[in-house]
Parts: C-alpha cells; structure tokens; sequence
C-alpha cells in the first residue's frame, strides 16, 4: 500500500463553517424581526376584535371573580383617597363614561402614576395621590384612565401580553439560551399603551373634565408639575408609555381650543 | 421604565455582545493552533482501516487516544436557538464540532508523534449537558486508533 502525503490546503476547513457567524446573524435577525412583526400583526388584529366584541357588562362579570382588591388592604384611613373615590363616583355618573363598578386603590410607589385594571378598577401611586391638591387635577387624572375604559386600552394590553406570552411559550418553549431574552423582547412588545392611546386617554379625561366642571384651568398644573419633577431626559419618551410632559400640554391645548370653538358654535350641544 | 428595560433587554445583549467577542477571536486562534499543529503532523497519516499494512515488520503497534471538550458559547447559542426556529443548516455548531474532532485527533496524534501512521481511527462525539433543561452546554470528542511503528530498515 502506498500513502501518499498532500499538503494542507482549504479544504481542511470544508466543514469548519469558518467565518459565516455575522452572515448568519444578519440573516436570523432580519427573518426574526419579520416573524415578530408578522405574529404581533396577527395578535393585535384578534385581540382587537375580539375586545371588541367583549360587552361592558361581561367585562365588569368577567374580572369580578379575578378581583385584585383581595391582595391590596383597604384604605379607608386615607382621607385623600376617599375624595378622590367621591371625584370617581361623581365622574362615573357621566353618560359617555362606560358603566362599570368604579373602585380606587392605592398603590404604595413614590413613582406618579395610575393604572386601568380590567372589570373597573384603577390604581393610584401614592407618588401621584401626594402631588394633587385640587378636585380638577384629580378629575382629569380619573378621567384619563376612564378614557382607558372607554377605548378598551385595558383589555387591549392584557390581550396582547397573554398572546405574545404565549406565542412565545410556543416559539422559544424550552429552546431559548436564556429566559430573560424572550421576557425582554416581550417586555419591549407589550408596552402597556401605545402614545396614540395615551393621548386619546388625554382628550377624553380633558372633555369630561370640561363637561362635568365646565372648565379646564388646573388641568395643565398638573403636567408643569409632572415636568418639574421629571428626571427622565426628554429622549428617553422614546421608550416610555406616556408621552413628554410638554408634549401633552400642548396637545392638550390644542384640544381644548378645539372643543372650545365647538362649543361655541350653534351647532354645538355642549 | 428605561432603567428596568436597560437590565431587562440590554444585559442579555451585552452577554451575547461579549459571548461574540471573545467567542470569535479565541476560535480563530484555534483555529490557527490546528492549522499550524496539522502542518507539523501531516506526515502522520491516519486511516480507518482495521488493519494494518502487511509485509512491512513492525516494532511498535499501541492504542492512541486523544480527547478534547469545548464549549458553546452564548452567541452561538444564541444564533442556534434562532435557527431552532427557521430550520437549516446550524452553522455555529458545525465550527466547534469540526474544532472538537480536529483537537481530538491531533492530541491522539501527539500522544506517539513518532509512529508511522495510525489505523483504525474511531471518532465519537457526545454532549456534556448542563444546567436544568439539559441544553447543550459543551461537546467531547473523543478520537482513538492504532498507531503503529515500522521497525527501521537499513535502506531508509
């Protein structure tokens, strides 16, 4: 038997795949970002019809068994807060206000904030509760989060999170390197209200300030206080829920001057 | 919000950031230690065959083994589980398998770099899982055969 010897050359490499990992990247990324856009597409088109189809009274039947006050103390010690119900209930009386039980909690967080919960629940901070002083300031802060209620945002959000979590159950089920990956794509897609929403939230809480105090002065307080104590740079709106405060001054102008003219008009019902 | 997305989203980015750095740089010089060690070797032919050349007197016939683990980093991990999705050819898995069976081989070889060839070469490969969903956290090949030894002849 005679061995023959070659020298080495490329094709000991054949099946090294060498060199092929930035390609390969680019092209998962690419067909990645078009299965997120494709699925997220799908969920937000069923979750969408879906609530729509969804009445408010199998909404307020539906989250009452899943009440969420069992877990959070009742504070009736907190006189602040029993105003802001007493603002709630008052507000709630108003015909556009979609007719669900209306109940407020607190949540111990210095963060401003307040959030719908499905079946009529809304969740103030006691961050947000310390920085009101006035009935009007309060009125539009529960009337941004009944308009909320009244564009379904609630039920839309949870949707959509429980159909890209479990889309992605399915998709990474087990297979994924690391959870957190998955958790934060998700994290990113499912950010709680888009700014569209947000600010439709704006101009309804706005016009059912207006029409149940017949005034706006105070509202805009509000955000110059929100502002003040805003420590986050402006560029950083790009990825937060709630648009910049200065932002919403101005668009909340713009509408108030909008329903102003309207209201001043004779065809106007007021 | 963007303080909790920044650990949330960009840790497991600057891992796998990192994972691609250092993952790309210490497989290219491995690649270049195979490369130059295969130069030196490559007058050591190895082959499947069972058995050997006849009519040439031996002095020296022993098993050679040589065995190596290399792991799989968060990139390639990253870029397989993607292709998990879509279906193909992994290719991050293919580079350290091929590393894995050229190490193997080339310690096997050094253990007699004094034998004339090597037959009966066998190549098994297995995954050392690790953590709870047993994924496949690094590869052993494991590389054995005959080496064997011509005795000297005065014409050589």
């Amino acid at each position: 038997m005679k061995l023959v010897n070659r020298e080495l050359r490329e094709s000991s490499d054949a099946s090294a795949a060498r060199g092929t990992a930035f390609k390969e990247l680019r092209r998962l990324l690419v067909y990645a970002a078009i299965l997120a856009l494709v699925v997220y597409v799908i969920i937000a088109t069923v979750v969408d019809l879906v609530v729509a189809r969804i009445s408010y009274e199998t909404e307020a039947k539906l989250f009452q068994s899943a009440r969420l006050e069992k877990w959070i103390p009742e504070e009736k010690s907190n006189p602040r807060l029993v105003e802001a119900q007493s603002i709630l209930d008052q507000l709630g009386t108003s015909p556009e206000v979609p007719p669900l039980p209306y109940r407020l909690i607190l949540l111990e967080n210095e963060c401003p904030n307040a959030f719908a919960f499905p079946g009529g629940m809304i969740g103030i901070t006691s961050g947000l509760l310390d920085l009101l002083t006035e009935e009007i300031e309060f009125a539009f802060v529960l009337g941004h989060e009944l308009g909320h209620f009244y564009h379904r945002d609630h039920l839309r959000g949870i949707g959509r999170a429980v159909g890209v979590g479990i889309t992605f159950a399915i998709i990474f089920g087990g297979q994924m390197g690391s959870d957190s990956l998955g958790d934060s794509v998700q994290y990113v897609l499912d950010r709680r209200y888009s700014r569209a929403q947000e600010d439709a939230a704006d101009d309804f809480g706005i016009a059912l300030v207006y029409h149940t105090y017949g005034r706006t002065e105070g509202v805009d307080r509000l955000f110059q206080i929100l502002e003040e104590s805003d420590s986050m740079p402006s560029w950083a709106y790009m990825f937060s829920t709630h648009p910049d405060p200065s932002d919403r001054i101005r668009n909340l102008k713009n509408f108030v001057d909008a329903m102003m003219s309207e209201t001043d008009s004779p065809a106007g019902d007021g | 919000m963007p303080a909790e997305m920044i650990i949330n989203l960009g840790f497991p980015i600057a891992v796998i950031a990192l994972a691609m750095i250092t993952g790309t740089l210490l497989e290219k010089r491995h690649f270049t230690s195979i490369r130059r060690r295969e130069e030196t070797f490559h007058r050591m032919p190895v082959l499947t065959v069972k058995g050997y050349p006849t009519g040439t007197p031996i002095s020296k016939a022993h098993m050679v083994s040589g065995s190596t683990v290399v792991s799989i980093d968060y990139f390639k991990r990253f870029l397989a589980s993607l292709r998990n999705i879509f279906g193909g050819e992994v290719r991050s898995y293919c580079s350290l398998l091929d590393r894995g069976r050229r190490e193997a081989i080339l310690r096997m070889k050094a253990q007699d770099s004094e034998a004339d060839l090597i037959v009966n070469l066998r190549v098994e490969t297995s995954s050392v899982a690790q953590g709870k969903r047993k994924q496949l956290g690094s590869t052993e090949v494991l590389a054995y055969g005959t080496a064997i030894t011509f005795r000297k002849t005065a014409t050589e």
